[in-house]
């Protein structure tokens, strides 16, 4: 992978990071891949090494032995260089002039040699004495630095507050170099010993075969070797590569640690497919608990049956229906879409929420405590109770909104012939009131039927309006039953199928984003 | 012992007591203090305390401590090899050389009472040399600032027991941060100092140019009259001033340390003056030092009772949700209620609701159509889930709104980073829910046996069964009519209304209001509890710090007490 893609990958895996709350990550991020893009736009010839250490080791006097002359100003009195200064080959000068900028390096002093063209020496103030704006600049300079030669000299060699920097920049070892001046004041193999001790203390700082040079700034001991090393470092343009990729590198595994993912190993989700599935089961179990598709079916059969009773019921029936609306009995079994709408006075919704939000509590131990309060809002942790009652209110809303009561043709068909049954019946009742009231006035007909005898007609007009009003209302009943029943039936599975997947879909969305976010980190898209 | 303590001929009480108090209260300090700095920062004092004050408030005439105190490499050694005309510690090029504090003292002098703490934990070397310095102790500290931590510890702990420090420096470091914030600490401390500058250049005027420089930084930070003698003089040593034969740096180049120290030993009224004057300007920089971790308990225990105030808030409300979703009854699924109606209005039920001839109907009915079974086991587990569920969520939402407002707070932020489980109710929250309310569910059965007993309604009971009977309790408890219109809730006001004149028909409506008032009590309390045990797990994240305590007070009392104590 070129470094370019290297950049890119990691800016998409910056505004991931940033998609998923994680603001300070991803801050860092963009800064490496905004600095690596600025660093890699200079021209590549050139690399610049930044003598660095603490006060009065000798960085300044380095420098002036390379040159052979004074570039930088030494002085006895501590802390003398308080402005980084840069030593370039005097031919390169103007085509270095926008890399000093970009570092904030105003002094610039050039040199004719040659050999040393391919880097860029700077002098930078130190990093420990009591001019703590000295080591802010160092600092902020550090990360636009493409290699470093620590400074060191037998009397802090073994700072914590130079190691404590080692330590940090460990994984830029290849890019570092340790010159242990003032050898002069050593004797004989001491020079040697103290060397070895410095590479054991790197090598507990995690850096191990250091380049370890034993100079003599004052006496120009060593300098030669020095400069022969630096000559000997030729490609200025992959060593830039090599710094950048590292800090990409690094800046990548940040992120990796802040959403728990190892750089370069598999991504783990940070919830096992099983427990998800387990989470989601319960979840969308507690959700039709409430929403209750079986009541909204059974609402939907009395329906039905209400709108053909209306439309096609006998008398009594009309009367019956009359009652039940007036009592308010009907808004109560026989109104789905009011049913499904009120689903949130049915239950609580603890039975769906909790499970999810115990299933993303447990996917957030997965990533660092930094990262958790993010991570958990990113999961939508904080408001799953919110999600699923928005998203079961959609499905309520519009299964019952798309919801008709249907009818049929034949009702009203059968309300006529109900009619007229009615008609008949309140007929034959008549007749028997005015044979009643006139005492036996009126004729009465009788009509032959077979097995019966004759049988007055009044009697027969009634006992058959009856019976033909039952048969009429059981077929009715049938019909209306099987229609309500094959639409109640529908609209439950339905409405299940729809809950399932709101459930799902609002509990869960935050993991899946948080997750496509960490395979991006990964480096696995 | 120190108790006892008082000087005989003045009849003044001597700070022994305050400081011994204060001993106690900065190792109280150190057990519980939140973080390794601020443990580091107790301890420091208390050694300073324990180790330093109470022993020179005992007793003015012992061996004055001595301590040779400076960076790695800047010739500790060296000069106390020179101070001892022999090579005891020895010095070297790898850094740091000394790990171990080196001690030399007279044998007539019991060096060790003078460093109790180091000399109990063994963690000093101790020479008697009938050739040292009688009346001083003198001590080759480590370093304080090399890769080695566990030296810069020692080197603190012997910066807070000294009477004397002879700070050494060298041209290189004497501008460095690290020795001068432990100059800065000498300075608050106010001990007498005497100075070193090793390794100057041998050019005159480099050598003066740094001199001056480093009496400027050292005026600058109020050090110019810390002098063992008054004003502090800067003693220079040029690089390879060095007495090869002994390890040391050249006699004649420290001849006004030794000096210093030969008049110490000399001189008993001076040295009782220099351990007094010591003594006096620690004991009047106590209360500033202090008040530095009191201000620092003060503020933990500000935070803590934030924290705590938060946790509480966020349970409180969620508990008074909870409360309301209990007392709307609507928490119940309408499945479960059907259920429980379907069974209330029928059959055996709705015979004892009955009266009159529509009883005598109903028993007629009943015997044709005998009603669904009652689904008192079922109903009841569901209605259990239910009622679990809902306190699950109440109990999320509360854990989820403490750590997102904990978050804010270091000491919230650091506690919920122990434990992930912080954000939600706690695991076993459901399962603790459970049982407990099978004990509830078990005393309600009790208490409706003993009403029924007490009405004589027991054939009742028994008709419908006992469970059943128990179920409709429980659901008495759960869904009332109080606040509740028909047509609002539907099922649930109609299931409350039969299943409450059920009750009320076997167990008379007074005896029923009152049943009901002290099972939903039980309840109540028992929800209290389960939201209690929740709401302390915060208080367990915080540690130490969520006991409030007197510690800053008692802290502030005994130092100004131990200040102002009378010395002479």
């Amino acid at each position: 992978m070129t470094l370019a893609e290297q950049l890119d990958r990691l800016a998409r895996a910056a505004s991931a990071a940033r998609e998923i709350g994680l603001e300070g990550e991803a801050a860092m991020a963009e800064g490496v891949v905004g600095r690596a893009r600025e660093r890699a736009g200079f021209p590549g010839s050139t690399y610049v090494l930044a003598l660095a250490g603490g006060t009065g080791v000798g960085k300044s006097s380095l420098l002036n032995a390379l040159a052979g002359e004074t570039v930088s100003t030494v002085r006895a009195v501590r802390p003398t260089t308080d402005e980084p200064i840069a030593w370039v080959a005097e031919d390169r000068r103007d085509e270095l002039r926008p890399l000093m900028e970009w570092l904030g390096v105003r002094e610039v002093a050039g040199h004719a040699d040659d050999s040393l063209a391919g880097v860029a020496i700077l002098d930078l103030p130190d990093v420990d004495s009591v001019r703590t704006e000295h080591r802010s600049r160092v600092d902020e300079l550090l990360p636009r630095i493409d290699a470093v030669a620590w400074v060191v000299d037998p009397e802090k060699y073994d700072d914590e507050r130079l190691h404590a920097y080692l330590r940090s920049l460990a994984a830029h070892a290849p890019r570092m170099r340790f010159v242990l001046n003032k050898a002069d004041r050593l004797s004989g193999d001491q020079g040697a010993e103290l060397a070895a001790d410095l590479r054991r203390r790197l090598a507990t700082a995690g850096i191990d075969a250091p380049r370890v040079s034993v100079v003599s700034a004052a006496r120009r001991d060593g300098i030669e070797a020095f400069r022969a090393e630096l000559v000997s470092e030729a490609d200025a343009k992959g060593l830039v590569v090599d710094k950048l990729a590292t800090d990409a590198r690094e800046a990548f595994a940040t992120l990796g640690r802040a959403v728990g993912v190892e750089v370069g190993a598999s991504v783990q989700p940070l919830l096992p497919a099983e427990a998800r599935a387990a989470a989601t089961r319960e979840a969308v179990e507690g959700a039709l608990a409430v929403i209750d598709p079986p009541g909204v079916a059974r609402q939907v059969q009395a329906a039905v049956l209400a709108r053909a009773r209306h439309t096609g019921g006998s008398l009594l029936g009309r009367v019956i229906a009359l009652l039940l609306w007036i009592t308010g009995q009907q808004r109560r079994s026989a109104d789905p879409a009011a049913y499904l709408r009120d689903w949130r006075r049915r239950g609580s919704l603890g039975r769906a929420v909790n499970p999810v939000h115990a299933a993303l509590v447990e996917a957030s131990s997965h990533v660092p405590a930094s990262s958790r309060a993010a991570i958990l809002r990113s999961l939508g942790a904080d408001d799953t109770e919110g999600a699923v009652t928005r998203a079961l209110d959609r499905v309520a809303r519009d299964a019952a909104a798309e919801l008709r009561v249907p009818g049929s043709l034949l009702w009203p068909v059968i309300g006529a012939v109900q009619l007229v049954v009615g008609a008949v019946f309140a007929f034959a009742v008549a007749w028997y009131v005015t044979l009643f009231v006139s005492g036996g006035a009126v004729p009465v007909a009788t009509i032959e039927l077979p097995v019966l005898g004759p049988v007055p007609l009044p009697l027969v007009m009634l006992a058959g309006s009856i019976l033909v009003s039952a048969v009429l209302g059981l077929i009715l009943s049938a019909h209306a039953g099987w229609i309500g029943r094959r639409l109640g039936n529908r609209l439950s599975a339905r409405v299940s199928g729809e809950v399932s997947e709101a459930v799902q879909s609002a509990g869960m969305a935050g993991l899946d984003r948080v997750e496509e976010a960490r395979r991006a980190i990964g480096g696995m898209t | 012992m120190l108790g006892a303590v008082r000087d005989v001929q003045t009849g003044h009480t001597m700070p022994a007591d305050a400081l011994r108090d204060l001993g106690v209260a900065l190792q109280r300090r150190v057990s519980a203090a939140p973080d390794r700095a601020r443990v580091d920062h107790a301890e420091r004092l208390r050694r300073h305390v324990v180790d330093y004050l109470a022993p020179r408030a005992r007793n003015a005439a012992a061996p004055l401590v001595v301590v040779i105190l400076g960076s790695t490499g800047s010739g500790k050694s060296s000069l106390f090899n020179a101070l001892a005309g022999r090579a005891a510690s020895p010095s070297g090029i790898l850094r740091p050389t000394t790990r171990r504090p080196m001690a030399i003292a007279h044998p007539a002098d019991g060096g060790h009472e003078m460093l109790p703490g180091m000399a109990s934990r063994d963690a000093v070397d101790l020479v008697t040399d009938p050739a040292a310095r009688r009346g001083l102790l003198v001590v080759d500290a480590p370093d304080f600032d090399s890769v080695e931590l566990a030296n810069r510890a020692l080197a603190i702990e012997l910066l807070e027991a000294a009477d004397l420090v002879i700070f050494v420096t060298t041209a290189t470091r004497y501008a460095d941060q690290v020795p001068w914030s432990m100059l800065a600490r000498a300075q608050q401390r106010g001990v007498p100092l005497l100075a070193v500058l090793n390794r100057l250049p041998p050019e005159t005027d480099d050598a003066e140019a740094v001199s001056a420089d480093y009496r400027r930084l050292l005026e600058r930070g109020s050090l110019a009259d810390a002098g063992a003698f008054g004003r502090l003089e800067v003693v220079p040593v040029l690089e390879g001033a060095l007495d090869v034969e002994h390890d040391a740096l050249d006699a004649r180049a420290v001849a006004p340390i030794r000096e210093a120290l030969d008049r110490l030993m000399a001189d008993d009224v001076a040295r009782r003056d220099l351990a007094r004057r010591s003594l006096a300007s620690a004991l009047a920089g106590l209360p500033a030092a202090v008040e530095e971790v009191a201000a620092e308990v003060d503020e933990e225990q500000a935070a803590a009772r934030e924290l705590l105030a938060t946790a509480s808030r966020s349970y409180a409300e969620r508990r008074a949700a909870l409360g309301e979703d209990l007392g709307r009854g609507t928490f119940l699924r309408a499945e479960v209620l059907r259920q429980w109606q379907d069974f209330v209005g029928a059959g055996q039920v709705a015979r004892i609701l009955a009266h009159g001839i529509g009883r005598v109907t109903a028993t007629i009915r009943s015997l044709f159509r005998p009603g669904p079974a009652a689904p008192a086991v079922e109903v009841r587990e569901a209605a259990f889930t239910d009622l679990v569920a809902l306190t699950v969520q109440h109990a999320d939402a509360a854990a989820r709104r403490t750590s997102t407002s904990w978050m804010d707070d270091p000491y919230g932020s650091q506690a919920l980073g122990m434990d992930a489980r912080l954000w939600g109710a706690s695991s076993g929250l459901a399962e603790r829910l459970e049982t407990d309310l099978e004990v509830w569910a078990a005393g309600v059965g009790d208490q409706i046996r003993a009403l029924g007993e007490q009405r004589k309604g027991w054939a009742q009971v028994a008709s419908i069964g006992v469970n059943a009977v128990g179920t409709s309790a429980i659901l008495a408890v759960f869904v009332h009519t109080g606040g509740l219109t028909g047509a609002e809730v539907g099922i649930t006001a109609a299931t409350a209304v039969v299943n409450q004149k059920l009750l009320e028909a076997i167990f008379g409506e007074a005896n029923v209001a009152a049943f009901v008032t002290r099972a939903r009590a039980a309840l109540g309390a028992l929800i209290d509890s389960a939201f209690e045990a929740e709401r302390r797990r915060f208080d367990d994240a915080l540690g130490g710090l969520a006991a409030p305590s007197t510690l800053a007070d008692d802290l502030r009392s005994a130092a100004r007490r131990a200040a102002d104590a009378d010395l002479s």
